[in-house]
């Protein structure tokens, strides 16, 4: 017994040493090609930009590299855009509040689309003078041509953020989407939206229950 | 690495550029097909794991500069590599229902004499390891394939060396138990 497996060990400690040889052949005839290689260039040309970017410390964020300072401008345009959505909300009526505060409450890189690229979805919380409070959802695409972000979607939500935001498996997708709570005017009154893309565009699901 | 020239009002970059591009390039001879092999190995699709190689060096290409030196090339090729191809399992939570492809259209099968009995054994064996678990199927083919000391194990996987010797012989020994079961799917990640 100890003898059939020792024998059997010896075999497999035998055959893991030929294990390059076995391999080679195996994968004979599948290489790093020349076009494989010839396409990593014309990506590195694309991405040249990004190598020539000095960068002083390590990065804080746990992005790669590459996102780090998209992301940053992907933020500043959300801020940018809530001004302007802030703007707009305050000349909306007669006696609009004059003052309008906001919060980011929520930031995340999530695969929504499930193609292995992820976008960033971020969640604002709105508080106003009046009545006025809203969550605001915004999600940006990474364009791969361009290597800039591109806003995608915005949808407000009534009522107070209740958190935590949770990205949830889309059953019917590859991709995952992000579910967004908010109270209403009273403790009773709950709103729910789900957020996905779907295809070509983001749909939201929303769910107005009491 | 190449020092960089000294800055010139038109020089610098084209010069730099091109610097970068004949290390990416001898790179890509140099790693590329073991890149390649490595990266099959997690993701057991062919065109996957080219997608992968593709911007492992791609990733490569944008932290030339930060190539620090404290280890090998390879050793740190090698780490890109597992953290692409780990990214690239978790974004497509493909982890488990992955199936290997059919190695054989790679190799000289296609011949009747080559399916000698000597052959097929070789085949089980590589068809035993590729059904691994992914945490032992690393560990053996670092080893075994590319060759590298449980120190650099270490290194490119991000865990001691002991854990990696737990897991070379573990794995050593699940392989045992497959070859002698002819083989087997074990598909637990």
């Amino acid at each position: 017994m100890v003898v059939a497996m020792t024998r059997q060990s010896n075999n497999a400690e035998k055959q893991l040493r030929q294990l390059r040889s076995i391999l080679r052949q195996t994968f004979r005839g599948w290489t790093f090609s020349p076009s494989m290689r010839a396409h990593v260039h014309r990506m590195a040309d694309q991405y040249a930009w990004l190598a020539r970017t000095p960068s002083p410390s390590p990065p804080q964020t746990g992005l790669r590299p590459g996102l780090r300072w998209a992301t940053w401008a992907a933020v500043a345009a959300a801020i940018l855009l809530l001004l302007i959505w802030r703007w707009q909300s305050d000349n909306a009526g007669p006696g609009a509040p004059g003052e309008v505060a906001g919060q980011p409450a929520y930031a995340a890189l999530v695969d929504l689309d499930g193609e292995g690229e992820d976008e960033l979805v971020a969640v604002w919380q709105i508080e106003g003078t009046l009545d006025l409070r809203q969550v605001l959802a915004l999600v940006w695409q990474r364009q791969s041509e361009t290597s800039s972000w591109q806003l995608l979607y915005t949808v407000p939500l009534e009522g107070q953020l209740i958190p935590p935001v949770q990205v949830i498996k889309a059953p019917d997708s590859p991709g995952k989407a992000v579910l967004v709570s908010s109270q209403g005017s009273s403790a009773a009154e709950t709103h729910s939206m789900i957020l996905r893309i779907d295809g070509p565009v983001v749909r939201t699901v929303s769910d107005n229950g009491s | 690495m190449a020092e960089n020239e000294p800055a010139g009002r038109h020089g610098l970059e084209p010069s730099d550029t091109e610097r970068r591009h004949a290390e990416l390039e001898y790179l890509m001879r140099r790693f590329g097909d073991k890149v390649l092999y490595l990266a099959y190995s997690y993701l057991r699709d062919r065109e996957w794991a080219q997608d992968a190689a593709q911007e492992v060096f791609l990733r490569v290409y944008l932290a030339l500069d930060e190539f620090s030196g404290q280890s090998s090339y390879y050793t740190w090729i090698y780490r890109i590599t597992v953290n692409v191809c780990r990214d690239a399992l978790r974004k497509k939570n493909r982890y488990i229902c992955t199936e290997p492809d059919n190695l054989a259209q790679y190799g000289d099968t296609a011949d009747p004499e080559a399916m000698a009995v000597e052959n097929i054994t070789a085949q089980e064996v590589v068809h035993a390891i590729y059904s691994l678990p992914v945490a032992y199927r690393e560990v053996l083919l670092l080893h075994y394939y590319h060759d590298l000391s449980l120190k650099e194990i270490s290194q490119v996987l991000g865990i001691t060396v002991p854990a990696a010797k737990v897991r070379l012989l573990r794995g050593r020994r699940r392989l045992e138990g497959l070859v002698k079961d002819g083989g087997g799917h074990d598909q637990t990640e």
